[in-house]
């Protein structure tokens, strides 16, 4: 594939990623309670189902399904607060999309 | 750093997340207080002396001669417990005839002198078919209730409690962002009076006094509320495919399964005694699985003693005696996750270091639920001239007042009925009963200043208190000298505070401001 087709990709991914960055900012109470709201509970949820897959399970055998389960509520809060708290949403809807997808196929993986 | 923007949404969400949920918070932060205390308030509204253990020389062969009467199949898991000081209930947990078949859920009560062996009551059937309940401790029961699920029945009353300790959390963490000279006002003393800035200080002292205490509470709590309720359900879709008992087997040690080969079963007394000798603490409850099989077990449970921050549970084998391990409460051995999870309950309950350690937990406890109250007269003052929340200052003062007289109620209730056989329904009623009667005096005293209001119920809560043990001894309850006699530290505990607390509150309601005055609604800052 030639280099200018790569940097072609560069620049429209580029300018998606500045439209989504707009769309945000201009609405960013919106945003706020979405994120803050039902993408932190269902985060929350899906990351809870995910660190079974992902944590070791110790020398009992369970540390995979305690640990998040204690966790539960500082994982919760955390992704209350954090849309609340920051500027740059942007950021913020870009980790919770890729923690949604990257917990998601820790899940999906497991179940299929 | 935060910005001033960010700051402001952050003091948003501090008081909306508190305030949105702030009768429930204030519900489950004022009984979790109380019930603190629970196991002394059993005792006290018992009449009972100390926590009681089931063995003593010579119960093993009463439990052994009880047990090779029920059939086989009926004692697949046996729990003894101790229930007075020479009493002990015998559960037995097995299956056969009943309404579903041969395979029937069949469980036997039987309650049993511990010296004498003569048995006390005997109940055989369903789980409908028996009455579990005690009401001796019943209100301490009706209390503790309140506080793990707010009397909801099923998965709802934990989500509600579960969903307030998320509130708590938010509310702490996001007291910290936006407190910036945090340790400046640990040593503020609040300023007198009813105007803004007083509700304001006294609300930041008792808040940041008792913020990693909130943060312990809120977390350990809503851990309670959700393990079995989002968490069990949730690992079981993920890593069992959906399969819940799969998940309990994998977290709980499992039974050992029935099979046909008999054996006689090793000396019980030996066993607690070798037992004892292992955790040095006495035996609080002994379960023992497949009763005369030969892969039969005991597994013993201790109290804490002095040395120990948990208690401790160990594994022998029913037939031989031999001690097998020290049982893990959850898993196949020692881990991390084990070690949290052992942390979850003295951190919750406070009862690590006994009494000493209770009582601290009381008093931050109480620090607490005086944090959720001064925060929610801080809301409700700074929209005083919002005529939408005007009536919230009423609404406010029979909460706060009337939750407190209502569970004293349920008390008057309790010791009330001690001599007939409603004294489960006089609880609950007259607790009920209590909780209508201040909603009417709210209403009937709208027109009258909320402070008013306020102090007459603090008032009354005063006297109830102070009244509190002279019924308790009226209904013959154990009176302070047998009490001091028989070393019942529990009965002239909650006495002394029923006493101390009636005349504080009553002391108080004198010494408050008459009203608020002009200024009370100046801006703060």
């Amino acid at each position: 594939m030639a280099i200018a087709d790569i940097s072609t990709w560069k620049s429209a991914a580029g300018r998606l990623t500045d439209v989504l960055a707009q769309a945000i900012e201009r609405r960013p109470r919106l945003w706020r309670w979405i994120l803050a709201g039902p993408v932190a509970f269902v985060l929350a949820l899906i990351s809870l189902g995910a660190m079974p897959h992902i944590l070791p399970q110790g020398r009992g055998g369970v540390d995979h399904l305690i640990v998040p389960t204690i966790l539960l509520p500082i994982t919760w809060a955390a992704l209350i607060i954090w849309p609340v708290a920051t500027e740059r949403l942007p950021v913020c809807v870009a980790v919770y999309t890729v923690a949604i997808f990257v917990f998601g196929g820790v899940i999906a993986a497991a179940l299929i | 750093m935060l910005g001033a923007p960010a700051k402001k949404r952050l003091i948003a969400l501090h008081g909306w997340s508190a305030t949105v949920l702030a009768i429930l918070l204030y519900v489950v932060m004022l009984t979790g207080t109380i019930t603190v205390l629970g196991e002394e308030i059993g005792y006290w509204s018992a009449g009972q002396t100390e926590r009681t253990v089931p063995f003593r020389d010579g119960f093993g062969e009463i439990v052994a001669r009880l047990a090779e009467e029920v059939p086989q199949g009926q004692r697949e898991t046996l729990t003894i417990s101790g229930m007075g000081p020479d009493t002990a209930r015998l559960f037995f947990d097995g299956h056969g005839d009943g309404p579903d078949g041969p395979s029937t859920h069949i469980y036997r009560v039987v309650e049993v002198e511990t010296a004498t062996g003569q048995i006390l009551s005997d109940q055989v059937g369903p789980r409908d078919a028996i009455d579990f309940s005690r009401s001796e401790d019943f209100l301490a029961r009706f209390w503790r209730d309140m506080h793990i699920r707010l009397h909801v029945p099923g998965a709802l009353g934990l989500y509600l409690t579960g969903i307030a300790g998320m509130a708590m959390v938010i509310a702490a963490i996001t007291g910290v962002m936006i407190h910036r000279h945090i340790i400046q006002e640990m040593f503020v003393t609040g300023r007198p009076g009813n105007r803004l800035v007083s509700f304001r200080d006294r609300h930041n002292l008792a808040g940041v006094w008792s913020l990693p205490f909130a943060l312990l509470l809120a977390i350990t709590g809503t851990f309670y509320s959700f393990a079995t309720t989002v968490a069990l359900p949730v690992g079981a879709i993920s890593a069992f495919n959906g399969d819940q008992d799969a998940a309990i087997a994998a977290v709980l040690r499992p039974a050992p399964p029935q099979i046909d080969a008999q054996a006689e079963m090793a000396d019980l007394d030996a066993i607690v005694a070798r037992a004892e000798a292992a955790a040095g603490a006495p035996v609080e409850i002994a379960t023992i699985h497949n009763w005369g099989l030969t892969n039969a077990e005991v597994v013993t449970r201790h109290l804490e003693s002095d040395t120990q921050l948990f208690p401790t549970q160990y594994l022998f084998d029913g037939v031989t005696g031999a001690l097998i391990e020290r049982v893990v409460p959850v898993g196949d051995g020692p881990s991390f996750g084990n070690a949290l999870l052992e942390l979850m309950a003295p951190l919750h309950f406070g009862h690590f270091a006994g009494l000493p350690s209770k009582i601290v937990w009381v008093l931050l406890g109480a620090a607490m639920t005086y944090t959720i109250v001064t925060g929610l007269q801080l809301w409700l003052r700074r929209r005083a001239d919002d005529p939408a929340w005007q009536a919230g200052a009423h609404a406010m003062a029979v909460a706060v007042w009337g939750l407190p007289i209502a569970l004293v109620a349920s008390a008057y209730g309790f010791f009330l009925a001690s001599f007939g056989d409603g004294r489960d329904a006089a609880t609950v009623w007259s607790f009920l009963l209590a909780v209508a009667v201040c909603a009417l005096w709210g209403v009937l005293a709208r027109r009258r200043p909320a402070e008013d209001l306020a102090r007459q119920m603090e008032r009354l809560l005063g006297i109830a208190l102070i009244l509190l043990p002279v019924l308790r001894l009226q209904m013959g309850g154990l009176s302070w000298g047998e009490a001091i006699v028989n070393g019942a530290g529990s009965v002239l505990l909650i006495d002394v505070i029923c006493v101390g607390l009636g005349f504080g509150c009553v002391w108080h309601a004198r010494s408050r401001a008459p009203a608020p005055t002009a200024e009370g609604t100046a801006p703060a800052e």
